[in-house]
């Protein structure tokens, strides 16, 4: 099985690179323990997969393949388009992958390879793949090792896998699945329950949490949302509305804990054991090695976070912002509770619409500096601050125009279950699929 | 010995209050270091940067898994100082941008330590033995931590030596309830003893493995700490006594000029035995910690309390009271309970033996070595006797003393059974320490002709008739002087030894003449 592996997950024969001038031509001297798990079972990585840098970012580093595309997903199509396309000049009216797993999206979308591995800290692999159109799933906290991924946000960080279609997804899960001592954040599921074959969904619960129609969910996202929930009725599902009252806190809350977290994981890129180091340190400067190597080797992005993440962490600030945010989490892990004992699964939308293009992101981060960028993790950060398995189904699109091509861009539902419980994720996601008669 | 200049401690200006708080670092001893499974090595001499794995070194994509011995030997050494453990324990991230932190932080603790509330009893006052009084040292906090790697300064270039990342620390936390450099070092030495009696930390202060923060302040007021100052990285007993003692001076002029002491963080000059200013105390906002989301909250139930509890050895206070019970004399327990597993090689020695025998053989003999050979590995000619240099650190530990305890009592018994006199005893003792002879005492003895000869009172007499005739004339000459039996015992005494080549026993001999010569 051919698979991308996002450049954050350590590799000893490929870079990883975080995309990061930091680790520019870094080559792990070890595998991650997903990684060493897949080529156990005979996986072949056919390479290491673009990201934003250290996984900040919600857009993704490369082009959306399905600007690429006509309205089918013909690999015959991709070529010929891509032969006739310089791909060194890309426009800024093609659209955008999705970050921060965008080049694992990207590679599944264009059907390199069956599945990719990515990473998922606030909504980085399903974000991805609802605007590329392919699954993309995030465990629960502790189910895939970390051991051998780059962190970014250590209570949040998971691996997600991407995948073309959902049983290549699952086959991926049941590989990396394992529990692994060399991370003291895994956890031991063995003893959960397995997979159930369902020729319905008699008996299983949908919530669907009012809260997530927020404003500015677009038409189109909306409509796709109650086609989902229609085919899980039609399937008999139950369906009940819930609520998460702190949904409107989430995205606060998870970008002062990811910073905080941020700050602490990357402050060991300081170009003395690994890495970049800078030529010209000025030796007048109070740690001119650092100062020079870090401000050389990080992007903007990266930079803005690790300088957000140092101030909630300090002292005078730490109650208002870090403590709050720590409170919020904690708030959102109860409702997410209560919710499931209501509901046996969440469905919701897993962005606000399609993809947006490279320019229409350029006119938006001029108005907002930037910060309108977060807004598009709304509902995926929520699951991530509880360490819930969420996976994102591709589910309806978008038409809209493009180089006077009519186009469909993807969207994608996500289903949200309770900790431990991942594999009703994959059990309730076949009835998307399945035509009911 | 360097000569030290003499200190000008003036007395009389401590009438203000004197408030010491410690925070002590010992390394602790476990297989593995602290967050990795890299072997916790304790020797110095291992080769640079051989002994570090991905996390030691903070590599990407690592992650720290916690040791459980280390968090065992920590709730031990909790136990010993009488601490409360806590149900629960967490880590912390704490941001320190310094070359020798690989990961750019340390792993702490602090708000939800390993455990609170401990104290220590020390006889507190001056060297006047009769003046001391039990005194309780409070303890904050106890708390785990990880080491930094080494860094050495030579040249513009900082090298960096990461074999020292990331081994297991103890921090402990007193209150500043000491009020003397003397019970300071009390306190210190008692701490230390309790350490390595307990098995918990390793024995070489030189080697940086246990590191003293002392925080001092002055006040005259009842009710009120004045502005401490804090003085780094103290690793031996006497510079933790002279920067106090200077400490308390500098503060004592300061604060009578009606200069105000600032808050601020010391290091102490060995040569010029004086404390300097290292930096200003930090502000609020460089202190940044988080809770380490990597590592899970430590939960210690109440069942592994007690088994730990169980596992430590017999206490000192126990050990002291059996070696006393014994008729061993306080200089001789304090002697053999000062030096790491001397008090088991001397009961292992002193079984089904004399027990005060065994110990005056152990501190004449066995010590007497030790600190020789410490005084040679130090370069320093003069042999510095044990008692006044309690904390020196021993080059030789009793675990690699070229003898063993069984071997030392077949020595004694040579001994005790007048088969060699005692200062040969104490001559094959010596060859097997000095020399590294391999054969048994027994056999020493008999190769270097130790052994005396036992001969019955016929021998004796044959021996003595021998002796009289052929020296008749001078006999008779000697009889007639004024203390006339105690010059035949010596003649003849001689002539004994000279007849047997000194292999006679000599009390033997003498005890055959003073009856011989009364018959006579």
């Amino acid at each position: 099985m051919p698979i991308a592996v996002k450049g954050n997950i350590s590799t000893v024969n490929l870079p990883t690179t975080c995309s990061s001038n930091i680790l520019r031509d870094w080559v792990s001297p070890y595998d991650a323990s997903v990684v060493k798990l897949l080529k156990d079972a005979g996986a072949i990585i056919i390479g290491k997969s673009n990201m934003d840098e250290f996984g900040m970012g919600a857009y993704g580093p490369t082009y959306n393949p399905v600007s690429f595309l006509n309205n089918s997903t013909n690999t015959d199509s991709l070529k010929n388009e891509t032969s006739n396309r310089d791909l060194d000049t890309p426009t800024d009216d093609m659209f955008v992958p999705g970050g921060s797993s965008g080049g694992s999206a990207a590679a599944v979308a264009a059907n390199f390879c069956l599945s990719a591995l990515g990473s998922d800290t606030g909504g980085s692999v399903r974000l991805p793949a609802s605007y590329c159109g392919v699954y993309g799933f995030k465990p629960s906290y502790g189910r895939f090792s970390r051991y051998g991924l780059v962190s970014y946000a250590s209570s949040l960080d998971t691996i997600g896998i991407l995948g073309n279609n959902l049983e290549n997804t699952k086959t991926l899960y049941d590989l990396i699945s394992s529990f692994d001592p060399n991370d003291a954040t895994s956890v031991d599921f063995s003893s959960q329950s397995c997979s159930q074959e369902r020729k319905d969904l008699e008996g299983i619960t949908i919530g669907i949490p009012q809260e997530y129609y927020v404003d500015g969910l677009s038409q189109e996202m909306l409509e796709c949302w109650s086609n989902g929930i229609k085919k899980l009725e039609n399937s008999k599902a139950k369906i009940v509305k819930v609520s998460l009252p702190n949904t409107v806190n989430a995205l606060s809350s998870y970008y002062c804990i990811a910073s905080a977290e941020a700050s602490s994981n990357l402050a060991r890129f300081d170009g003395i054991r690994f890495g970049k180091r800078s030529e010209q340190p000025d030796l007048t400067e109070k740690h001119p090695l650092y100062s020079h190597t870090r401000t050389e080797g990080f992007g903007p992005e990266v930079q803005k976070r690790i300088m957000l993440g140092t101030f909630v962490l300090e002292a005078s600030s730490y109650e208002s912002y870090f403590g709050k945010a720590t409170m919020i989490r904690n708030m959102i892990k109860e409702e997410f509770r209560t919710c499931f004992q209501k509901a046996d699964i969440l469905l919701t939308p897993a962005t606000i619409g399609g993809a947006p293009t490279v320019s229409g992101i350029k006119i938006n981060s001029n108005l907002e500096g930037g910060v309108s960028e977060y807004a598009n993790d709304v509902f995926t950060v929520p699951a991530s601050l509880a360490g819930l398995p969420a996976l994102v189904v591709p589910f309806g699109a978008k038409k809209t125009t493009f180089n006077n091509r009519e186009l469909q861009l993807p969207l994608g539902l996500q289903l949200i279950s309770e900790f431990g419980n991942d594999e009703l994720c994959f059990d309730v996601a076949r009835f998307f699929n399945k035509t009911i008669l | 010995m360097a000569v030290v200049p003499k200190l000008n401690i003036v007395k009389n200006l401590t009438k203000r209050k004197v408030c010491i708080g410690l925070e002590i670092h010992a390394t602790l001893k476990t297989k593995h270091k602290l967050f990795s499974n890299t072997i916790n090595h304790s020797n110095i001499n291992f080769k640079q940067n051989s002994n570090a794995n991905l996390f030691d070194l903070g590599f990407p994509g690592s992650l720290p898994v916690i040791n459980n011995e280390a968090v065992c030997q920590a709730i031990k050494a909790s136990l010993v100082l009488n601490a409360n453990v806590n149900k629960f324990s967490q880590f912390l991230t704490f941001y320190i941008y310094s070359y020798d932190l690989p990961l750019g932080y340390q792993i702490t603790q602090k708000d939800h330590p390993i455990a609170n509330y401990g104290f220590l009893d020390i006889m507190s006052g001056s060297k006047d033995f009769q003046s001391k009084v039990k005194k309780r040292i409070s303890i904050n906090q106890i708390q785990l931590e990880m080491d930094s790697a080494k860094s050495i300064q030579n040249n513009n270039y900082v090298y960096l030596d990461f074999n020292r990342s990331n081994q297991p620390v103890l921090e402990i936390v007193t209150n500043p309830t000491l009020e003397s450099s003397d019970d300071t070092v009390s306190f210190l030495k008692l701490l230390l003893r309790e350490l390595i009696h307990n098995e918990l930390t390793i024995t070489n202060i030189e080697q940086g493995t246990f590191r003293t923060d002392v925080n001092i302040s002055l006040t005259d007021s009842l009710d009120k700490f004045g502005t401490r100052c804090e003085i780094k990285h103290l690793s031996s007993f006497n510079s933790i006594k002279q920067a106090i003692d200077f400490e308390i001076e500098r503060q004592n002029k300061l604060l009578d000029n009606g200069v105000e002491v600032q808050h601020e963080t010391r290091g102490f000059n060995e040569k010029t035995l004086e404390t300097f200013l290292l930096r200003e105390k930090e502000m609020d906002a460089d202190y940044r910690f988080l809770p380490e989301p990597d590592l899970p909250i430590i939960e210690v139930s109440d069942r592994v309390i007690d088994t730990l509890r169980s596992e430590l050895p017999e206490s000192l206070q126990a050990r002291r009271e059996r070696l006393l019970s014994y008729g061993l004399s306080d200089y001789t327990v304090n002697v053999l309970m000062d030096q790491y597993k001397a008090v088991e090689f001397f009961e292992k020695c002193a079984k089904n033996r004399d027990k005060k025998k065994v110990a005056n053989w152990m501190v004449g003999e066995i010590f007497r070595f030790l600190n020789e050979n410490a005084a040679e590995a130090a370069g320093l000619g003069d042999e510095s006797s044990f008692n006044e240099n309690q904390e020196s650190v021993m080059s030789l530990s009793m675990n690699d003393l070229p003898i063993s305890a069984e071997r030392l009592g077949e020595v004694i018994d040579l001994v005790d059974s007048e088969q060699v006199s005692a200062l040969r005893g104490k001559n094959i003792l010596r060859k097997i320490l000095r020399e590294k002879l391999t054969e048994t005492p027994l056999q020493i003895a008999k190769d270097l002709g130790y052994i005396q000869m036992k001969i019955d009172l016929e021998e004796f007499n044959a021996i003595f008739e021998k002796i009289a005739a052929e020296n008749y004339k001078q006999i008779e000459r000697l009889k007639g002087k004024k203390n006339a039996k105690k010059s035949l015992k010596g003649f003849f005494m001689g002539k004994f030894m000279s007849e047997t080549k000194g292999k006679l026993n000599p009390l033997d001999c003498d005890k055959f003449l003073e009856e011989k010569l009364d018959q006579n």
